[in-house]
């Protein structure tokens, strides 16, 4: 991969390098699964410094700090670039995810409640729900607003929620192409690229799974990333066993091999999903001593997501009383 | 024109030589102390505490401008006011200021960019100043080189 000599994000990386040792070690995680209560593992979150500082965080309210934490990580990204629209492409799956749930809340005459909204997002996810109101969609993105503009459409024609999902998954995956194309980025390219695969290959097995006809995985395929869908449709066509060495030559025989053979087992994509985010970890990992580019940024901010994901998690099942050996079945690999 | 007569050609090519030596390793010495500035500065703002770590591996890496001046100076030494210098002389003078230029130049980038991870490694290990102030100093070595290289040249004159 080439090395980017760009020398903008010098503070910015330095600052992350300092911030990162705060981050979650497997150590942590261990005491926070080991916690004999969920107020236990919440403190573990609390002396790792996450939040805000001075504000009182109780055990309902985990789902907030976790969010708050990512916010935390991308105010300081905001604070410190020098083109902050660099970025975007980071943020946009909340913009597109708080779209579906305004539209679905509409469509189903229910109300819009604000844990349901992800933030940081492009568009705040109050505005967005007023300019939806308002069928006004010249604030959004461009891509946005048409994808708004065609789910509605459809809706209208077929009341079926599903086509708002499908419709706006595509549309979320395109934008994030055509921003991050922008930034000329190898890795990001590899990254952005690796998202619409896994995201295909996924939509694949589910398929497979559940034993539906070719044309339903045609309506779920995303465009872009590194294969075309004829390769999607070849790969449909074999079994389970097959499939892993027919991706031999790609990036993903190994993720593919072992994720079949837990497929196999328990009959869930569950494996499958763990294995993508430790690919997604491993790639991370390849920039992590970059001193230039907008690379290490990226990552950290991934990083930081792929560890709220683990906190999550770990908080879900301490709340739910799950066995310990359940919960760290499930863990991510660490960035750290 | 005839300020630039036939006998000025010598101690013009000096003083082209002369400047060539500084401003070359200058830039390169601006460039890499500016972007090591930042990442120290990007340290400082989450813990203060390594101020002395980070500002002798910033400072690394201008070594390179403080050799072309002292490269210049001594080139600049060589003309008499008054005496013009003769073509050869001139020549070698300008020859003398270019090792120091180009290998200036480079190695302070290259310095600068050990410099900036060694002030990453501190960020994340306290102890590790010295390491990444051996570290850079191999790139410095190569500047001392082309400082001796370029004094011995100006010997010749």
């Amino acid at each position: 991969m080439k090395e980017s000599t760009d020398t903008r994000y010098v503070y910015t990386i330095s600052r992350i390098r300092v911030i990162e040792q705060k981050m979650l070690s497997p150590a942590m995680l261990e005491r926070m699964i080991e916690a004999g209560t969920p107020e236990e593992a919440l403190k573990v979150l609390h002396d790792a410094g996450y939040g805000y500082a001075g504000e009182g965080y109780s055990v309902g309210d985990y789902e907030r700090l976790l969010s708050e934490e990512q916010e935390k990580v991308y105010r300081l990204l905001m604070e410190t670039v020098p083109d902050t629209r660099e970025f975007d492409f980071l943020i946009i799956k909340n913009d597109y995810h708080n779209l579906k749930v305004c539209l679905k809340a509409e469509f189903s005459d229910q109300a819009v409640e604000d844990a349901y909204l992800l933030s940081p997002s492009l568009v705040p996810g109050k505005q967005l729900m007023d300019l939806l109101r308002e069928r006004n969609f010249s604030g959004l993105p461009a891509p946005m607003a048409e994808s708004a503009a065609e789910s509605i459409e459809a809706f209208t024609k077929m009341q079926d929620p599903q086509v708002i999902d499908l419709i706006l998954d595509k549309a979320h995956y395109g934008h994030m192409l055509m921003l991050s194309d922008g930034l000329g980025s190898e890795f990001v390219s590899k990254l952005v690229n690796a998202l619409v695969d896994l995201t295909n290959l996924k939509m694949l097995l589910r398929a497979k799974l559940i034993k539906k006809p070719r044309g339903f995985l045609e309506s779920l395929l995303i465009e872009g990333g590194s294969f075309d869908k004829e390769f999607y449709h070849k790969l449909f066509e074999l079994g389970y066993d097959q499939i892993a060495s027919a991706c031999v030559d790609t990036e993903y025989y190994r993720l593919l091999t072992e994720s079949i053979n837990a497929l196999k087992l328990s009959g869930s994509l569950a494996g499958f999903e763990k294995l993508c985010d430790n690919y997604l970890v491993d790639v991370l990992k390849t920039v992590k001593y970059a001193i230039f580019g907008i690379e290490p940024l990226v990552a950290y901010y991934l990083a930081k997501e792929l560890e709220i994901k683990n906190v999550r998690i770990i908080m879900v099942g301490k709340i739910n009383g799950l066995a310990q050996y359940a919960i760290r079945e499930r863990l991510r690999e660490t960035y750290v | 024109m005839e300020f630039f007569s036939e006998q000025l050609v010598g101690t013009v090519l000096a003083v082209i030589g002369a400047a060539f030596a500084f401003i070359i390793p200058g830039i390169g010495s601006s460039k890499a102390v500016g972007a090591a500035g930042q990442s120290a500065a990007g340290v400082l703002s989450e813990d203060p505490t390594k101020f002395v770590s980070v500002m002798v591996l910033e400072a690394l890496p201008s070594t390179q401008a403080i050799y072309g001046f002292v490269i210049a100076f001594l080139i600049v030494g060589k003309i008499v006011v008054g005496e013009a210098l003769d073509f050869g002389s001139g020549l070698i003078l300008f020859l003398a200021g270019l090792p120091m230029g180009i290998v200036g130049y480079v190695s302070a980038l290259w310095q600068g960019r050990v410099s900036i991870s060694g002030i990453n490694m501190v960020a994340k290990q306290g102890g590790g100043m010295i390491q990444g102030v051996i570290l850079a100093l191999m790139v410095e070595m190569f500047a001392i080189l082309a400082l001796i290289v370029s004094f011995q040249i100006i010997g010749k004159a």
